[in-house]
Formats: C-alpha cells, sequence, structure tokens
C-alpha cells in the first residue's frame, strides 16, 4: 500500500513538473505571436509599450575582476530595466558570459534550450562570430527594420555595413571603434638621463641604446634592457614586411588569429629576435611569460629599461615603478619619423574599424526589441559611459573625468560599463579627435602622465598613413577555426626554440620548424585561404 | 508491522514481498542508485558525439552522422601519437617511481616509534596533497626557474653551472615524475598504514622470539602482509595508465618542453574545448577510456593467476 502511495505521489509530481514546462512554453508561444505589423506601423517607436511584457536576454562579460559587482543584477543592469525596460514593458535579463571561455560558454547556451538562449551572440573576433553564422546561429535581419528601430545607430554604424553581410545576407550589427592610443612603450627615463642618452631616430639605434642599458646595469645585476613576452598568435614582423604590402599577401598571411611561421617577414622577425636574444637586450626567461605578469613585474621593479602595454590607472604600472624605486621616471619615445629601411615611417597595423561584432538568435522572438535595446544604448552613451555627476565622474571642462575608487553602489561596473555599452561602440567618442585625446590622456594615464598619452597621439598620427587593415574573409576559414589553438602551441615551441637558438642554427632549425608547422595544419589553412581568396577576387 | 517480532522465513516468495517487507532499505537503495544512473549512465548518450559532426547549435538530432570519421582523424593525427606515447611514457614512469614511493614510506613511518614525531611527519607528509597543481607548478617555477629559480641562484653563486630543471625536455621529465611523487606520496600512505595497524602483533612477536631483526621482519610480515593490498592498488594504477590528469601537464609545461609535457588530457583540452571541436574531445576520451577498462581487466587476470582475489 505504502509503496503504492509513494509512487503516486512520484507520479503527481512528475506531472505537475511535466505540466508546468507546458504552461511555460505555452506562456513563450503566446507573447510571440504579438502581431509584428501592429508594431511596425507604430509611429511613436519610443512610446511603444507592449501589451504583454517580454523579454529580451543580452549577455554581459564577466572578467572575473575581484571586488565587481555580480553583472547581471547591480545598479546599472537594473537602470537599464528602469529607464528602457520599464518604459516599453520589455523585461531586459543579462545573461553572464565568462570573457575567457565566451565560446565554449555561448556553445552551451545555444544548445540548451529556447528558453534561456541569449537574444544576442557577439565576439571581438571577427572568424569567431562567422564560424557562429556558419552553423546557423543568426536570423537574418531587414535593414529597413534596424533603421525603423535603432535609427542612430544604424546611421552611425553605417560606414561598417561590408563587415555586416555574410553571404549576402545581413546578419551582424557591428559596433564602432573610435581610435585608442593608450598602446605604449614605456622607457625609464631617469636611465636615458643617466647616460647621456637621447631618443633613437631608428632600430639600429634602439639596439644600441638597449645594449647601453645592458652594459650600465642600472637595474641591478640582473638587467632586462627590454622586456619580451611570449605572447600569443599576432606576431609583429611589419618592419620586415614589402611595403605596399599586395592584397593576396595580405589575405594569407596578416592575421592575428594564426601566426604565420613561414612567411620571409616573420623570419627575418624571428631573426632579428634571435639577435637580441643572444645579446641579452630581452627578458632571458620570456618563454616562460605566457600572460606578460613577468614582464610587468620586471618593469615595476626597476628591473626593466622598456615595457609594452596598455596603459591604464589600474594596474598603475608608473606609480607602483616609482614606488619601488623613488627616482624612478617614465617616457615614451617619439616614433621615427623615416626609417632608413623605407624612407618612410614603419608601417604598422590598423586595428579592425569594428569592435563588438553581434548576430541576433536564431531563435530570438523579438527582433525588433533588441534593436529599440540597441538605439537607447546609443542615446544613452553618456550616462552609461560616465554615471552620476558628482559621484562617479566630474566635468573638467567638456570632459568627464571618472572619480577614482569609489566604491558606492551606484559605481561603474568594469571600464566605465564598457561591457553593456561595447555593443554599440568600443571606446568613448566625444564627437572630436582633440577632446578624445585629452579625454583618454586623463582616464588612461597617471596624473602628471598625461603626455604620454598625447605624444601617443602624434606617433600615431605620424604612422597613420602607412597602416595595413586586415583583410577580412567573408566565410570562415574553417580549417582555421579547427586547429588555431593547436597552431598557436606550434608556433609557440617553434618560435622559443628559433629565438633561443645560437645564430648559427638559425637558418637550419627555421627550415625544419616550418615543415613541422606546415604539417600540422598550417598549409591546410594556406590552401583554404588562397582557394576563398580566388574565388573572392 | 508492530505485530510481527519474527523475521518471516518463507522461502519462494516473490520480489513483491521482499519489496514490501524492506521497502525502507530499497528506499535507500534508489538514492545511489539515482545518481549512478544520472551521472555515470545516462551522460553515456554524449558518447554519440564522437559519431556526429557535431555543432552545438543543431544539437544531437540536427548534426550529420559521420560514422568513424572523427577517430579515422584522431588516428591519422601526428600531434595523437606524440601525446598517446607521452601519456603512456609518464604514467609508466609514476607507475615505476611512485607506486613503491607511499609503500617505502608507509613501512618506514611505521617503524617510527616516537610517537608525536611520527604523527607530525605524516601530517607534513599530507599537505602536498591539499595544494592545487597551480599551486605546485608556481613554487616549482620559483624554485628551479633556469636564472630566476632560487636553486639555480644557489647553484650558480656557488659557482656552479645552472641547471634547465623545467625547461630542457629531460630534466623535465624526472622533475614532472619527482614533483607528483612529493604531491601524492604522503597521501598514499594512508590506505598502507592502515593495512599494516590490520597486521597480527603475535606475528612480529613471533618473529623477535625466533630472532628475526627489523629488516627481516618487514621482508617476512610486513611486504607479506601487505601483498594483497598492494595488488588491488596496482591494479587500480594500471587502469589509470591511459588516463591524464590535466592540471599536471598543463601547469608544469613550458613551450621548451611540450614534446614531452603533451598528453591526451592536453590534447583533448586544446583541440577539443580550445577548437571547440566536441567531436575529437569525445572520440578521444572513448579511446583512452576503452584502453583503460582494458587495462584493468587484463591486470585483475593477472592478480587472479597469481591467486589473488582482484577487483572484478
Amino acid at each position: 500500500m505504502k509503496l503504492k502511495r509513494i509512487l503516486s505521489m512520484f507520479l503527481v509530481a512528475a506531472t505537475a513538473v511535466t505540466m508546468s514546462g507546458a504552461l511555460t512554453s505555452c506562456g513563450g508561444g503566446g507573447v510571440a505571436n504579438v502581431d509584428k505589423n501592429e508594431i511596425m506601423s507604430r509611429q511613436d517607436i519610443e512610446n511603444y509599450v507592449y501589451p504583454e511584457q517580454i523579454e529580451i536576454k543580452i549577455p554581459v562579460y564577466d572578467r572575473g575582476n575581484a571586488g565587481q559587482a555580480d553583472v547581471t543584477n547591480n545598479y546599472w543592469t537594473n537602470y537599464v530595466q528602469t529607464e528602457f525596460g520599464d518604459k516599453h514593458n520589455i523585461k531586459v535579463t543579462f545573461i553572464s558570459i565568462p570573457r575567457k571561455e565566451e565560446v565554449t560558454v555561448f556553445n552551451q547556451l545555444l544548445a540548451g534550450k529556447k528558453e534561456n538562449q541569449p537574444d544576442i551572440i557577439f565576439n571581438y573576433d571577427y572568424p569567431t562570430i562567422v564560424s557562429f553564422a556558419d552553423q546557423g546561429a543568426f536570423q537574418t535581419l531587414d535593414e529597413a527594420m534596424i533603421e525603423k528601430y535603432a535609427p542612430h545607430f544604424y546611421e552611425r554604424t553605417r560606414g561598417l555595413n561590408d563587415y555586416t553581410y555574410v553571404n549576402g545576407d545581413k546578419l551582424f550589427l557591428a559596433a564602432t571603434r573610435p581610435d585608442a592610443y593608450n598602446y605604449v612603450t614605456l622607457v625609464r627615463k631617469d636611465w636615458m638621463d643617466k647616460l647621456n642618452l637621447s631618443e633613437p631616430a631608428n632600430e639600429d639605434e634602439l639596439v644600441e641604446i638597449l645594449k647601453k642599458f645592458r652594459d650600465a646595469k642600472l637595474g641591478g645585476e640582473n638587467t632586462i634592457p627590454k622586456t619580451f613576452d611570449l605572447g600569443n598568435a599576432n606576431y609583429g614582423n611589419y618592419r620586415f614586411r614589402p611595403y605596399p604590402l599586395s592584397d593576396e599577401d595580405n589575405a594569407l598571411y596578416s592575421d592575428i588569429t594564426v601566426a604565420s611561421l613561414t612567411w620571409e617577414p616573420t623570419k627575418e622577425q624571428l631573426k632579428w629576435d634571435n639577435m637580441l636574444y643572444n645579446e641579452g637586450l630581452i627578458s632571458p626567461e620570456w618563454y616562460l611569460d605566457i600572460d606578460k605578469s613577468k614582464a610587468r613585474e620586471a618593469f615595476v621593479s626597476g628591473q626593466a629599461g622598456m615595457y609594452d602595454d596598455y596603459l591604464a590607472k589600474s594596474p598603475d604600472v608608473i606609480n607602483t615603478l616609482k614606488q619601488n624605486v623613488p627616482d624612478a621616471d617614465v617616457t615614451i619615445f617619439t616614433a621615427y619619423a623615416i626609417d632608413p629601411n623605407f624612407g618612410h615611417p614603419t608601417p604598422s597595423r590598423r586595428e579592425n574599424p569594428f569592435g563588438m561584432v553581434s548576430g541576433i538568435n536564431a531563435n530570438c522572438a523579438h527582433p525588433e526589441a533588441v534593436m529599440m535595446y540597441f538605439e537607447w544604448l546609443e542615446n544613452n552613451l553618456f550616462e552609461m559611459q560616465n554615471g552620476i555627476e558628482g559621484v562617479t565622474y566630474t566635468m573638467d571642462g567638456e570632459i568627464p573625468v571618472l572619480v577614482d575608487g569609489y566604491e558606492g553602489e551606484d559605481r561603474l561596473n568594469y571600464n566605465g560599463n564598457k561591457d553593456m555599452w561595447c555593443l554599440v561602440i568600443e571606446g568613448r567618442d566625444l564627437g572630436d579627435v582633440n577632446l578624445n585625446v585629452q579625454a583618454q590622456a586623463k582616464s588612461f594615464a597617471p596624473d602628471g602622465y598625461e603626455f604620454i598619452i598625447e605624444k601617443s597621439y602624434q606617433n600615431f598620427l605620424v604612422g597613420d598613413e602607412y597602416r595595413y587593415t586586415d583583410y577580412i574573409f567573408s566565410k570562415p576559414v574553417e580549417s582555421l577555426t579547427a586547429s588555431a589553438t593547436t597552431l598557436l602551441d606550434n608556433w609557440r615551441v617553434h618560435k622559443t626554440e628559433l629565438i633561443n637558438c645560437k645564430p648559427e642554427e638559425f637558418d637550419a632549425k627555421y627550415e625544419a620548424a616550418c615543415a613541422d608547422y606546415l604539417a600540422a595544419g598550417y598549409q591546410q589553412v594556406l590552401d583554404e585561404k588562397q582557394k576563398l581568396y580566388d574565388a573572392e577576387k | 508491522m508492530k505485530k510481527k517480532k519474527t523475521l518471516p522465513k518463507e522461502k519462494g516468495k516473490g520480489v513483491k514481498y521482499y519489496l514490501k517487507r524492506d521497502w525502507q532499505l530499497y528506499l535507500l537503495l534508489v538514492i545511489p542508485f539515482a545518481l549512478v544512473i544520472i551521472f555515470k549512465f545516462l551522460p553515456l548518450a554524449g558518447l554519440s558525439i564522437a559519431f556526429l559532426d557535431y555543432k552545438p547549435i543543431k544539437g544531437f538530432a540536427g548534426s550529420e552522422f559521420i560514422g568513424l570519421d572523427v577517430f579515422k582523424q584522431v588516428f591519422r593525427s601526428k600531434d595523437f601519437y606524440i601525446a598517446l606515447k607521452n601519456t603512456l611514457l609518464l604514467n609508466i614512469l609514476d607507475l615505476v617511481v611512485g607506486f613503491p614511493a607511499p609503500i617505502i614510506l608507509a613501512i618506514f613511518l611505521n617503524e617510527i616509534r616516537c610517537k608525536w614525531f611520527k604523527r607530525t611527519t605524516q601530517t607534513v607528509l599530507y599537505l602536498p596533497h591539499f595544494l592545487s597543481w597551480v599551486i605546485i607548478a608556481g613554487l616549482a617555477y620559483q624554485m628551479f626557474a633556469p636564472l630566476s629559480g632560487y636553486v639555480n641562484i644557489l647553484i650558480t653563486r656557488m659557482g656552479g653551472q645552472a641547471v634547465p630543471f623545467l625547461t630542457e625536455k629531460y630534466h623535465w621529465v624526472v622533475m614532472y615524475v619527482l614533483i607528483g611523487v612529493w604531491q601524492s606520496m604522503g597521501w598514499g600512505t594512508i590506505i598502507y598504514l592502515a593495512a599494516i595497524t590490520g597486521i597480527d602483533a603475535e606475528l612480529y612477536e613471533a618473529a623477535t622470539v625466533d630472532g628475526a631483526g627489523r629488516w627481516r621482519q618487514i621482508w617476512n610480515i610486513t611486504l607479506p602482509c601487505l601483498k594483497s593490498t598492494i595488488i588491488v592498488m596496482l591494479i587500480m594504477s594500471l587502469g589509470r595508465i591511459m588516463g591524464s590528469s590535466l592540471e599536471r601537464p598543463y601547469t608544469l609545461s613550458n613551450p621548451m618542453v611540450t614534446q614531452f609535457s603533451d598528453v591526451i588530457a592536453t590534447y583533448v583540452y586544446r583541440v577539443g574545448l580550445q577548437n571547440s571541436q566536441y567531436n575529437i574531445a569525445t572520440a578521444v576520451g572513448l579511446f583512452q577510456s576503452l584502453v583503460g577498462v582494458v587495462l584493468v581487466l587484463i591486470a585483475d587476470k593477472a592478480a587472479k593467476f597469481m591467486g589473488e582475489d582482484g577487483i572484478v
């Protein structure tokens, strides 16, 4: 008897669960059936209120930083809900995406139930987002719809339209990327002064300076003239590239997701780095430094003479160095205006014109609501980027300056809420280059070092004419998606081997490394790129 | 229920009868049973990924069936064989060096007469087991880095030549095994110490009367009494010889030694998870488990052949 009773209880419970599941899906279906034409015909979208509440699910990066608020539930997500969601009767749910496992997590979400899927899938990496498209993750968008629901966003990002089509279908929404000037190579100014050195005019003079750093041992017994680290597939070989670079070479070899070991400029650059290593001019244990932490440690402890990184207020490299070495001072070099090798400034890579690339989930029932959210972000960028005047920022003339170390409940999330507004733009844009430079100087450089960003901007202008834009394939290079990390590991092994070997062994080792790298999958990547390139031309 | 004071002895009663009589026990059994089914057997359905051109967005049903293509691809890949070779190499070395270590240590610990010293030593020896590999690898590089490692600083200060402990592949293999022994040895002694406690003290007394010294007693009493425990542990270790943990090789590795440090676990992580080729990861995992099962069965047969109980 008792067994029967328990069994029947189980049955009741199971039925209840199934029923509630069925009920929810019924509810979902009902919401999805709101007549879109009726919405389309509305004149005033800004004031449109859904008769029945709908939900949009927006992914947001979780960077796992200590002390951050819950990325899916904080002052600013609530702000979005009250300022945007409640006005239209839209429930805005944020879905946290761990920054370092984004592809895996998006894959998991997309493999799961439809109700739990985010309405947007995004990525900074173009090949990755194209591979999502290739799997059928997105719905085709209608430009008229975007223009209707997000007119300001549409207007401002129109220039990126080329990047938003795959095989003739509009699939993506691309955020713009204002130029940033905070990637700098810091130099110990006090060392330069002590050794009575002047700025280098080209790479050879730079090497002479590094040798003097090495010999003077101003950073102690184990002075590192210039820090160097393991790095990723993006290996800067620009100095040895032919200029102008042919479209085909650009398509085949210039790729930040896979290193071009077999390409002549890469060989030359490796040889150059091999020379620096054997001369004792770069970090001797660079290949053990996978995340640049050892390089930073060497610089802030006063051991290193030169160090390149994104300048930021946190971690504050400059002030940490000054705490450790009170009479230390830093500067950056002026770009070598004319490189004797070229007769013009050293060419370099132009950042992609787009920032975040998003697509709307094929299962999203309300693309128009998502577009309304984009439009709201577009129109409320200033508030989202800076927060509340007098609390999270203060105005310095025309420039909003964020308050350092504000800890209140209404503090901005990581990097000034960037992970929320990155859908529409990748940085602050005050509408004027000079204002932007000043704003970046104030937001990236510690007090008293604003000149570094200003100088970095001047350097940027010098080389601006001589920049490459990466070739973007409109189809995924499948062999690359499949073997990117394998090739990255392989590249790191060969890079280490080639830079650390004796100069006379270099050529033989290079040949063997190329053969191995090609066999590990690079040959396939090159063949596929060649085929795609030929087809597109 | 109260009326029944003696257990019924009837034979030939049906399942129903026992279910009714002992339903509380069966209900308790449901819990572990359900756990095994839900967490061990149901996920086996996921193995089908190995036979599909699996795309998460399309799901199991939507992905194309491609038969054994994935296995063919894996077995054609050079990296897979390197990973396989390294897995076997490192695990066999681990077995040869790491397996006897806790036995020897347990016997030594057992011989310590001073109680507090024995306990303190045991506790200190257990500690590394609780450290994560990330921390151990961090410590290892602090200690043994070619130039900035403390050990090499000491060596060079004393006029010696720095030793590339972790940056030359053969040195690395030795360090890998030794660090592994250091980490797991203390913890491994627990089971042997327990077994030693179970040995009849009279045996030792008798041996002492017969004039056997310490070494004799270890050789003729402790070790033979430990034999069955050792064999069970050995069978279990053999089952793991194809398996590999990700953390240890992954954290201890660096680009100078990947030729030896790339094992199946790191291969699966890199190819399967980082490159999102889930079918390859599944296929390799399946292969690895099958070989593991076969090895366990062989070891078990061998144990039975030697007159031991085995585990199956």
